[in-house]
C-alpha cells in the first residue's frame, strides 16, 4: 500500500487505473441515460420535467463528496506533508467546483418550470452557492501563493474551515421550511422512488463517480510532474513517453 | 414514444435539454482541459531538462 503514495509509482498507477474508470464511466452513463431518458415512465406530478433529476441528483452528491475528500486530503497533507495527498486536494477543487456549478444551473432549469422562478434564497440553494464560494475561494488561494507546498497548506486550512458547510447542505432540507423538496433516495427504509427510476439514478451516480476519480487521476498526473520536474524519474518519463 | 415526442419533453423540452447540454459541456471540458494543460506541462518540462543538458556540456 505504501509503495503507492510515492509519486513515482502513483504516476504509473494512476496511468494504467485511467483507461478502465474511463471505459466504466462510459458504460454506466450509456445505460443510466437510456433507463433514465427512454424506459423510466414521467412523474406523475412533474411529468417528464423531473429528468433533469438524473443529472441533477447526481452531480449534488459529488459536489459534497469531492468536497468532503478534498478537505480530507488537505488534511492528510497538512498532517503528514504528504505530496500526493496535496495534490488530490488542489485536483479536486476544480472537479467539484464544476459539479457545483452543474447542480446549481440544472435545478435552476427544474426549479423554473416546478416551483415558477429560477432562483430562491431558501437554505438549501444559499449554502449550494456557498459551497461553490468555497470551492473558487480554494482555487483562488492557491493560484495566489507561489510556492506549491505553502499554497497547498493554505488552501487546505481554507478547506476544512468550509467543512462546517457540507452538513448544512445536506440538513438544510430539515432544518429548515425550504422550497427545495427533501430527500426521496436516502430515507431510511424505503425509499419514495420508484425502481424504474432509481435503478438509472443510481448507474449515473455511480457513473459520475466515476467520471470524478477518471479526471481527477488525469489531473493528478500532470501536477506530480510539475512538483517532482527535478526528480530523476520525471525525465525517465519525459524520454519514454514521446 | 416517437423521436419529436422525445424533443419536446411533454413541454419541458428546452428545460430538460438546456440542463442536459450544459452538463455535457461542463463534464466535457473536465476532460479536455486536464489534457491540454498535460500536453503544455509536458513540452515545458522537456524545454527544461534540454535547457539543464545544454548547461551540463
Amino acid at each position: 500500500m505504501y509503495k503507492y503514495a510515492s509519486p513515482k509509482n502513483f504516476y504509473a498507477l494512476a496511468g494504467q487505473l485511467i483507461p478502465w474508470l474511463a471505459g466504466l464511466t462510459v458504460l454506466l452513463l450509456a445505460v443510466g441515460l437510456y433507463l433514465g431518458l427512454f424506459v423510466a415512465p414521467p412523474d406523475y406530478q412533474q411529468g417528464e420535467s423531473y429528468r433533469i433529476m438524473f443529472i441533477h441528483v447526481p452531480s449534488a452528491w459529488m459536489s459534497l463528496f469531492v468536497y468532503v475528500v478534498m478537505a480530507a486530503a488537505g488534511a492528510a497533507g497538512l498532517a503528514w506533508h504528504t505530496k500526493i495527498a496535496e495534490v488530490l486536494a488542489s485536483a479536486c477543487a476544480p472537479v467539484g467546483a464544476s459539479f457545483t456549478l452543474i447542480t446549481l444551473v440544472t435545478g435552476s432549469l427544474w426549479g423554473k418550470p416546478m416551483w415558477g422562478t429560477w432562483w430562491a434564497w431558501d437554505a438549501r440553494l444559499t449554502s449550494e452557492l456557498i459551497l461553490l464560494f468555497l470551492y473558487i475561494g480554494f482555487m483562488a488561494l492557491q493560484a495566489s501563493i507561489d510556492e506549491p507546498r505553502r499554497a497547498a497548506r493554505a488552501a487546505a486550512v481554507l478547506a476544512l474551515v468550509g467543512v462546517v458547510n457540507i452538513p448544512i447542505i445536506h440538513f438544510s432540507v430539515e432544518w429548515w421550511n425550504t422550497l427545495h423538496q427533501p430527500a426521496s433516495v436516502s430515507k431510511v427504509g424505503t425509499p419514495s422512488i420508484h425502481p424504474s427510476m432509481l435503478v438509472p439514478l443510481l448507474l449515473m451516480a455511480l457513473g459520475f463517480k466515476l467520471y470524478f476519480f477518471t479526471v481527477v487521476l488525469m489531473r493528478m498526473r500532470y501536477q506530480i510532474l510539475e512538483r517532482e520536474k527535478y526528480s530523476h524519474w520525471v525525465a525517465e518519463v519525459l524520454a519514454a513517453e514521446k | 414514444m416517437n423521436w419529436s415526442d422525445f424533443i419536446v419533453m411533454g413541454g419541458y423540452g428546452h428545460y430538460v435539454w438546456s440542463a442536459y447540454g450544459f452538463t455535457t459541456v461542463v463534464l466535457a471540458l473536465n476532460i479536455v482541459i486536464p489534457l491540454r494543460r498535460r500536453h503544455s506541462v509536458m513540452r515545458t518540462l522537456r524545454r527544461l531538462s534540454r535547457a539543464e543538458a545544454g548547461q551540463a556540456e
